[in-house]
């Protein structure tokens, strides 16, 4: 069985606390990942994706001046984002309904509550990579498929009965 | 776009391909390697949970002295064995947070409740896990509610 080549991957990390940064960064350096960059705020982190390919983000929520969830809001949706389908993880202490809901709304991927270890993180990274999800644009909505579960024998297009209110029959697949 | 179209775009398989192989693949050793490499960084930890309850014990510290060291402490703890003490270092942020977002002086009598919490969580800890995990429930919880309030002021 052939090893993946985690080498090639390039890893963000965008987190004010440097010691959260210099945890996460062992962690991937352990994993094999060569390049794990960290950024203590959104304004170097974009700066830094402008410049460099950067594979997958791994961003905290409470980030100081613009949180995690504008962060990700921005790199999905603004027309300068320097990578809108960039797989997004979400780190971050507060696992309340209303926050996880937030982030997920604002488009990221995969969420992990602290503690960071191992074992967690790699698990976030096997699915980035090997479950990515289809990526769903909308006018109210960028990033990957938030249906995680498929209903077997599901009829209609709609699964909750506030969808499609606001596109009064004009989806288009 | 035009208004009210969807567009849904295939998985992108991408980064797998760029891997050469299913990251699930990843040898176990390199789990193995970064469960030392958490270890290799307990020493750092210590040194910084050493200065937290130095700040915490001093009676000169500020509350932003207080803040700043439980704002880098919150985050870590829990990857060191010191899950409760992270999450009443946390409820210390928030509620320091939310008083100043609302334009108030932080209650010195709440941040002193907090930090008396986190002391005893911190000495309870080891023998007594179910204890410190209780305390921490309780702080965070009385945290909250005054945070509540916070906003409704």
């Amino acid at each position: 069985m052939q090893a993946p080549r985690l080498e090639a991957l390039s890893v963000l990390i965008v987190d004010d606390s440097k010691h959260m940064c210099e945890l996460i960064t062992a962690m991937l350096r352990a994993f094999g990942v060569a390049q794990a960059v960290a950024c203590q705020d959104v304004k170097s982190a974009l700066a830094h994706m402008r410049q460099h390919n950067v594979d997958i983000v791994i961003t905290d929520l409470a980030l100081p001046n613009t949180n995690g969830v504008e962060f990700v809001h921005q790199l999905r949706w603004h027309s300068q984002s320097p990578a809108p389908f960039v797989p997004v993880l979400m780190v971050t202490g507060y696992s309340d309904r209303v926050r996880v809901e937030a982030a997920r709304d604002a488009g990221i991927n995969e969420f992990l509550v602290k503690p960071v270890t191992p074992r967690a993180l790699f698990d976030r990274l096997v699915a980035l990579i090997d479950s990515p999800r289809a990526f769903v644009r909308s006018p109210t909505y960028m990033g990957p498929d938030r249906r995680r579960r498929r209903v077997l024998g599901f009829k209609g297009p709609y699964r909750r009965t506030s969808d499609g209110q606001s596109d009064s029959g004009d989806l288009e697949v | 776009m035009s208004p009210g179209k969807v567009e849904i775009l295939a998985p992108n398989f991408g980064l797998q391909k760029k891997l050469g192989a299913p990251a699930k693949h990843m040898p176990a050793q390199r789990l193995q390697s970064a469960d030392a490499a958490l270890e290799s960084l307990a020493k750092g930890f210590d040194v910084l949970r050493a200065n937290f309850l130095e700040t915490l014990k001093s009676s000169t510290s500020t509350c932003e002295e207080v803040y700043i060291a439980a704002h880098e402490f919150r985050g870590i703890a829990g990857s060191f064995q010191r899950k409760p003490q992270g999450k009443i270092a946390d409820a210390l942020c928030r509620y320091v947070d939310a008083a100043r977002d609302g334009g108030h002086t932080p209650d010195t009598s709440v941040v002193n409740i907090l930090k008396n919490a986190l002391l005893t969580c911190e000495t309870i800890s080891l023998t007594d896990p179910y204890a410190s995990e209780k305390i921490s429930e309780a702080a965070c919880e009385a945290a909250l509610k005054k945070i509540d309030d916070l906003k409704k002021s």
